[in-house]
């Protein structure tokens, strides 16, 4: 009975703490030299829910600031631009890939070695937070 | 008479044409390898003088004898240049390739990108990667013959600006020519294969 009466409160608590049904799939961030001043995270981040998301702000404790940047080719040309305002629909899908989108991790606060974790607080413009686990690789 | 200058002028095209033999119909790329864009003929590189992360002189010279792939990056950036540089090392070690190519990473950032930070950066990627930068007026030599144009964004007075850069892979010949380049993004299938095929035709 205990037990029962656990895991109906941990149920609660995991529903209560967030409406918005926001997934990162397969997330993970590059390894990069020990010099390196910015690095990038990726993965799908999935609108699992019924209501539109909109991504407000990105955070990590490990890094000074996380800005979300899009990577473009204009016959050739590399261009990278920030992006200040990622909204979701019900279902939708956004990929953070090498060469398209990516999480700019911007000055890493230690040294990311490969297989720690980077935790990504992402901010909805609703007021919840989503916390996510990136993983370090080359 | 006629036929005789006839003869004549076909005598001086097959001449001609023997003579310029060195340099093969333009290689026709399939639809297989996207972003091959070969060089027929090829591209005579600049006059130009950098120095590796060794601080040794690296100029056309360093592309004798030996087949290059170049990429113009700068070492910041968080995204492309990581990935080119990871397909350049997984490409180098794809069978079917020879086995003396050089992979260089030329910095167009030289005032952050010093050569004891440019080793740190291509080494980590692959030990054999050689880095290297100039000045200014050395790395624009290679704007107008290879295209490589860049720009940087933000204050280049701090240490936080954003550099945009042409990113393609260069392939050098063994006399130090551009033969080819191959535009991002860049996969290792597409640039293993676009380097042999480009290897195996003008070897």
């Amino acid at each position: 009975m205990r037990y029962v009466l656990f895991c109906l409160l941990s149920i609660l608590a995991t529903a209560s703490f967030a409406d918005s049904n926001l997934e990162l799939l397969d997330p993970w961030v590059r390894q990069a030299p020990p010099t390196a001043k910015n690095l990038a995270g990726y993965g799908e981040l999935k609108n699992a829910g019924s209501s539109t998301l909109t991504v407000a702000s990105i955070k990590s404790p490990l890094f000074e600031k996380v800005e979300m940047h899009i990577t473009t080719f204009e016959n050739g040309m590399m261009k990278m631009t920030e992006v200040k305002k990622l909204t979701l629909k019900p279902g939708e899908s956004v990929y953070f890939e090498p060469g398209g989108r990516h999480f700019m991790l911007i000055k890493p606060q230690k040294p990311i070695k490969a297989g720690i974790v980077v935790p990504l607080e992402i901010s909805l413009s609703n007021g919840d937070v989503m916390h996510f686990n990136m993983r370090v690789k080359r | 008479m006629k036929l005789f200058n006839t003869l004549i002028i076909a005598g001086l095209a097959t001449l001609i044409g023997a003579c310029s033999k060195s340099e093969p119909p333009p290689l026709k790329v399939p639809d297989t390898i996207k972003g091959l864009i070969v060089d027929s003929p090829p591209t005579k590189l600049p006059a130009f003088k950098f120095i590796d992360h060794n601080g040794k002189v690296f100029d056309n010279s360093r592309f004798k004898d030996k087949w290059s792939m170049v990429f113009f990056g700068y070492t910041n950036c968080p995204d492309v240049c990581p990935t080119s540089l990871t397909v350049m090392d997984k490409v180098s070690k794809q069978p079917g390739l020879p086995n003396n190519i050089q992979y260089v990473f030329v910095s167009v950032d030289p005032k952050r990108d010093t050569p004891d930070k440019l080793k740190d950066f291509v080494q980590y990627f692959n030990a054999k990667f050689i880095g290297a930068t100039g000045d200014k007026s050395e790395i624009d030599k290679f704007q107008e013959p290879l295209g490589v144009i860049y720009d940087f964004e933000g204050d280049t007075n701090s240490d936080d600006y954003i550099v945009t850069h042409f990113a393609a892979i260069y392939i050098i010949d063994p006399q130090g020519r551009e033969r080819a380049y191959v535009l991002p993004p860049h996969k290792d299938t597409q640039v293993g294969d676009a380097f042999r095929l480009v290897y195996n035709y003008y070897k």
